[in-house]
C-alpha cells in the first residue's frame, strides 16, 4: 500500500469546532496513480498536508509507504517528506532568486539520498527529459516562463527518487498547450520510473490520464462545506 | 547550501538589505569613532606633561593651575615672586626646575618665558623628551624658539624676525616693536600645546617689558633677573617625597601658593568632561538600539514576504530549525558587513583628516583604531547582532511551524 487512510479525522486548531476531513477508510496502492477532483476550498490541499506529513491528523491512522506519518515526530515526518515524497504545487514551486539547478540541488541537500558525485548528472539526465533548454539552467528561475518552472518542479520533485508522487492543482497557471505537454512530461516520467502518482485538481479534463478517478466528496465525509484556511 | 541560498536571498533583496547595512554601518562608525576619539582624547590629556613631579603657582584651583601652566588656556590669577622660585628650588629634595612665565603672545599664539632648563627636563607622553626639528634652543636675550605649529601656520624660517605683543589677544595695540625677536630653534611637531607655543628666555620678558629701548650691548643676561613668574614645575629627586613636598609649598608662608601633582589634576579635568563623554556614548547607544530596531523590523517584513517562500522549504523537506538559521545567517551577515564597512569608513577618515584634526585642534588622532575599548565595543555588537538577529530567526521558526500548505 502506498498510502491508507482509516477513521481520520482533521481540524485546524484555530477552528476546532469545524471539522475539515473525516475519511472513514481510502487507500492507494504502490504504481497506482489516482486522480482525485473536488471544488477549491473543500480541504483537497489539507488531506495532501497530512499525507506529506506537515499537518498531522487529530485522530486516526495515516499510513504512508507502509510507515505510520501520525506516529512520528515532527522532525522524523520532515525527513520522510524530504525522502521520499515529491511534491508539485499549484504555484511557487521554486525559489525565485535561485536557479533551476540550485533550486534542484537544495531539494537534494534536504533528502540526502543520492551521492553527491553523481548529482550533477542526474539533474542534467533529469532536465534534458524534460526539455529543459541547457541555457535556461543557471538563470534565476523568476525570468522562466510558468510553463518552464513547473517543469523544473518535477525535476525538482523526482530528484530524491521518490516512491510517491503528489501534485496539488499543478497545471491551474498553465494554459491549455502547456498543461497539455505538461502533463504528458508528468505522466512520461511517472511510468518511466514506476513512481505512485496522487495528482488532485478540479479539471475534470485532466482525468483522461489516469487509471483511477474519485471525487473528493465521496472521500471525505464532512458534509459541511470548509474552506481550508 | 546554507551559506549559497542566504547569499542568494540576501543579493534578491539587494535594495532594502542595502539600506539596512548603510543605516547599520552610519550607527556602528557613530559608536566606533566616538570611543575612539574620546579614548584618543584622553591619551592627549594623559600625555601633555610628563615627569613633572609638582606644578606652583599662586594660589587657586588646581585645574586653573593646570590649564594655564600646561594647556595654556585661561589666564593666570597672580604671578608668584622670583625669591619665592628661588627659596623653594633651594630645597635639596629638588632636582630641577622650570620657571614659566607667560603673558605675552605673537599673532594668537602664547609666548612663555622660561630657561634652557624647559627643554632639558620638560617631557611629554611616555617620557619623550622635546625633539629639535631645526636649530638650537635659545642663547640670546631676543631669540625665540617656535612650537612646531607656529612655524608651520605663520611660515616662521630659522633666521626669521617677529615682534611680541603683549597680552593674549590676537590683535594686540601694545606690541613690543622696539625689540624683534630672531627665531633659533624650530620645535619638533608632539601634538600637544607646546606645538603653539612661542619659547623665549625668562631675561627676554624682563628686557621687553623694559622702558625704552634696550641696548643689549649695555646689559647682560644676569642684570636682567625676573622680579615675578607665573609658575614653575618641579623634579624631585625621590618620587616618595613628592607628597612631602607638596605640602611644604602649600604651607609656604611668606607668599600664599599652591602645587599640584599634574596626574591628579589630569584626571580631575577629566573628570569635569565626563558629562560629555558619557553623552556622546548615550546619542552613540540611540542610535545603535534605533538602528538595530530598523533591522529586526526589516527581517520581519521581508518574512511576512517570503511567506510563501518558507512554506516551499518546507514543503521540500526544511525543518523549521533550518529556516532559523537562514535568517539568523542572513541578519548576521548584515551586522558583520556593517562592523566592517563601519570600521573601514573610520579608518579611512581618520587617515584623511589626521593632519586637520591635528591642525585644527591640536588634536593628535593615532589612525590605529584597535584599542581595548574598541574590542570591548565589537565584540558587545557582536553579541547583540546575535540578539538581534534572533527576534526574527524565532519568528521565522515559529511561522514555518504553522500549517504551511495553504491554497
Amino acid at each position: 500500500m502506498a498510502i491508507n487512510l482509516s477513521n481520520v479525522h482533521f481540524s485546524y486548531p484555530e477552528h476546532p469546532k469545524s471539522p475539515v476531513l473525516n475519511i472513514q477508510s481510502w487507500s492507494l496502492t504502490k504504481g497506482e496513480h489516482a486522480f482525485i477532483y473536488g471544488p477549491s476550498g473543500c480541504g483537497k490541499s489539507t488531506l495532501l498536508s497530512i499525507l506529506n506529513g506537515l499537518l498531522c491528523s487529530n485522530e486516526g491512522n495515516v499510513t504512508v509507504l507502509d510507515q505510520r506519518l501520525d506516529k512520528m515526530s515532527r522532525r522524523q515526518r520532515d525527513a520522510f517528506r524530504a525522502k521520499h515524497i515529491g511534491y508539485v504545487f499549484q504555484q511557487f514551486n521554486l525559489i525565485p532568486y535561485l536557479n533551476a539547478i540550485d533550486n534542484i540541488r537544495l531539494a537534494h541537500y534536504f533528502g540526502k539520498s543520492v551521492s553527491t558525485s553523481s548529482l550533477n548528472k542526474e539533474i542534467t539526465a533529469l532536465l534534458t527529459t524534460l526539455n529543459m533548454p541547457e541555457k535556461d539552467w543557471k538563470k534565476p528561475v523568476r525570468t522562466l516562463s510558468i510553463g518552464q518552472q513547473q517543469r523544473i518542479a518535477i525535476t525538482r520533485a523526482l530528484i530524491n527518487k521518490p516512491t510517491l508522487f503528489i501534485a496539488d492543482e499543478p497545471t491551474s497557471s498553465l494554459d491549455k498547450g502547456n498543461t497539455d505537454s505538461f502533463m504528458a512530461l508528468l505522466m512520461s516520467v511517472i511510468k518511466k520510473y514506476g513512481i505512485t502518482l496522487l495528482f488532485v485538481s478540479h479539471d475534470m479534463s485532466l482525468s483522461q490520464y489516469f487509471n483511477r478517478v474519485e471525487s473528493f466528496t465521496d472521500i471525505n465525509s464532512e458534509e459541511a462545506f470548509q474552506y481550508a484556511n | 547550501m546554507l551559506i549559497n541560498i542566504a547569499m542568494k536571498s540576501l543579493r534578491d533583496r539587494k535594495g532594502s538589505v542595502a539600506l539596512s547595512i548603510m543605516a547599520m554601518t552610519i550607527s556602528v562608525f557613530v559608536l566606533l569613532s566616538v570611543e575612539h576619539i574620546r579614548h584618543q582624547t584622553k591619551e592627549n590629556f594623559a600625555n601633555t606633561v610628563s615627569g613633572v613631579d609638582l606644578i606652583v603657582g599662586a594660589r587657586t584651583g588646581s585645574l586653573n593651575l593646570l590649564l594655564y601652566s600646561v594647556f595654556k588656556i585661561g589666564s593666570p590669577t597672580n604671578n608668584i615672586s622670583w625669591q619665592s622660585f628661588n627659596t623653594i628650588t633651594a630645597n635639596p629634595k629638588v632636582k630641577w626646575a622650570i620657571p614659566l612665565s607667560l603673558g605675552d603672545s605673537h599673532k594668537g599664539y602664547r609666548v612663555l618665558g622660561t630657561t634652557k632648563q624647559y627643554f632639558e627636563h620638560f617631557s611629554y607622553g611616555k617620557k619623550h623628551r622635546l625633539a629639535f626639528k631645526q636649530g638650537k634652543a635659545f642663547t640670546g636675550i631676543f631669540d625665540v624658539v617656535l612650537g612646531a605649529q607656529v612655524a608651520k601656520k605663520l611660515g616662521y624660517q630659522l633666521g626669521d624676525q617677529l615682534i611680541l605683543a603683549h597680552g593674549i589677544a590676537k590683535t594686540s595695540f601694545s606690541l613690543h616693536n622696539d625689540n624683534p625677536f630672531k627665531v633659533t630653534g624650530i620645535l619638533a611637531p608632539i601634538g600637544t600645546p607646546v606645538d603653539h607655543t612661542l619659547h623665549v628666555s625668562l631675561q627676554s620678558i624682563e628686557a621687553i617689558h623694559h622702558d625704552g629701548k634696550f641696548t643689549p650691548l649695555s646689559n647682560a643676561l644676569e642684570h636682567l633677573q625676573p622680579k615675578s613668574i607665573t609658575a614653575f614645575m618641579i623634579g624631585l629627586h625621590s618620587k616618595i617625597t613628592t607628597f612631602k613636598m607638596q605640602r611644604e609649598i602649600n604651607y609656604y608662608t611668606p607668599e600664599p601658593l599652591l602645587a599640584i601633582m599634574p596626574g591628579v589634576a589630569l584626571s580631575e579635568l577629566w573628570q569635569t568632561m565626563k558629562i560629555l563623554e558619557n553623552t556622546l556614548i548615550l546619542v552613540s547607544i540611540l542610535v545603535l538600539i534605533s538602528a538595530s530596531l530598523g533591522i529586526c523590523a526589516m527581517l520581519l517584513s521581508s518574512i511576512r514576504e517570503r511567506n510563501k517562500e518558507i512554506q516551499l522549504l518546507r514543503g521540500i523537506g526544511a525543518s523549521p530549525f533550518f529556516l532559523f538559521r537562514l535568517i539568523a545567517l542572513e541578519a548576521l551577515f548584515i551586522l558583520a558587513m556593517s562592523i566592517v564597512l563601519s570600521t573601514g569608513i573610520l579608518v579611512t577618515i581618520l587617515v584623511l583628516t589626521q593632519d586637520y584634526l591635528a591642525s585644527s585642534f591640536g588634536v593628535q588622532v593615532s589612525t590605529n583604531i584597535v584599542s581595548l575599548g574598541n574590542l570591548y565595543l565589537v565584540s558587545s555588537l557582536l553579541s547583540t547582532s546575535v540578539i538581534i538577529a534572533m527576534f526574527p530567526s524565532i519568528f521565522g521558526f515559529i511561522e514555518s511551524k504553522k500549517n504551511t500548505l495553504s491554497e
